[in-house]
């Protein structure tokens, strides 16, 4: 299991905001990248064969020092929907997220969906986003 | 010739004293604590449930409150690598024959067709908290009742 309070891998300042990031965001433009229909929530039917869903899991604020937080971090379950072999496809999606510097906590194997005929596939990531409160 | 330093350490008697009279009891020191952490942990585990069963549901949802009623915690025991741990988890069987620990996962993890509504990884940042405060609580005052 990653240990991410020990991640240092921090996403780069996009702008001069408070919230410097949103990890939502950043996994649309990954997937778009790797051309696999993603969705935020649930998937509109009718679905694809090979589709991904993400829901926000905690916002968390981190590393506090001078009585204020100095990072966010964005935490989203990834939820992998495939008929036929899933296992490529969820190696590129693990290998595309950890160049693009995510944190993996969690990666399980649901089930296979008898009525349906998906496999489901599950991946927790996390991001660090460092605030800018000046 | 070589010379090597020799260097004696004593405890202090009372210290020892006490030392071997919490050694017979640690056993039951470390499951007590443990169990405590379990037992803080699940009302938060809990609150989180009923915070997202029924909610966002395609049709109007027909919750009985029979998943929250299922949820609860484990005596502490030692696993099969030698630690000692509680587990919360589902128990039981609903009328409509599927497991309570079936739908929970459901509902966590999701399927194809319905959006999973996680409360168990959300939840363990905060039980985690509140069991370690917990343990320590109980760990003192368990120690204190047997070295005194």
């Amino acid at each position: 299991m990653s240990n991410r309070r020990k991640a240092t891998k921090v996403a780069t300042v996009q702008e001069e905001e408070p919230f410097t990031g949103s990890i939502l965001a950043e996994l649309t433009a990954l997937f778009q990248r790797l051309a696999i229909p993603f969705s935020t929530g649930s998937y509109q039917e009718p679905a694809p064969d090979l589709y991904v869903v993400a829901v926000p899991l905690t916002d968390e604020f981190d590393l506090y020092a001078d009585d204020r937080p100095w990072v966010d971090v964005q935490d989203v379950r990834l939820s992998l929907y495939s008929k036929g072999n899933y296992i490529k496809t969820k190696n590129t999606i693990v290998e595309e997220l950890l160049k693009s510097d995510f944190d993996i906590s969690e990666r399980q194997y649901i089930e296979f969906e008898n009525d349906t005929r998906y496999h489901h596939y599950n991946i927790d990531v996390s991001k660090v986003y460092p605030l800018n409160l000046d | 010739m070589i010379c090597v330093a020799k260097v004696k350490l004593t405890l202090p008697d009372d210290l020892m004293k006490k030392l071997s009279q919490l050694e017979g009891n640690s056993e039951e020191v470390l499951m007590t604590s443990v169990s405590a952490g379990g037992d803080a942990a699940l009302p938060i585990v809990k609150a989180r449930l009923e915070s997202v069963v029924g909610k966002s549901t395609k049709y109007q949802s027909r919750s009985t409150g029979e998943l929250a009623r299922s949820i609860g915690v484990t005596g502490a025991r030692r696993n099969s690598k030698g630690i000692i741990d509680v587990k919360i988890g589902f128990a039981g069987t609903r009328p409509d024959g599927k497991r309570n620990g079936m739908i929970a996962g459901v509902l966590e993890y999701g399927k194809h067709g319905q959006t999973p509504h996680p409360f168990i990884k959300p939840s363990k940042s905060k039980a985690k908290k509140a069991a370690q405060e917990a343990m320590v609580k109980k760990f003192d005052e368990e120690v204190a009742k047997y070295v005194k």
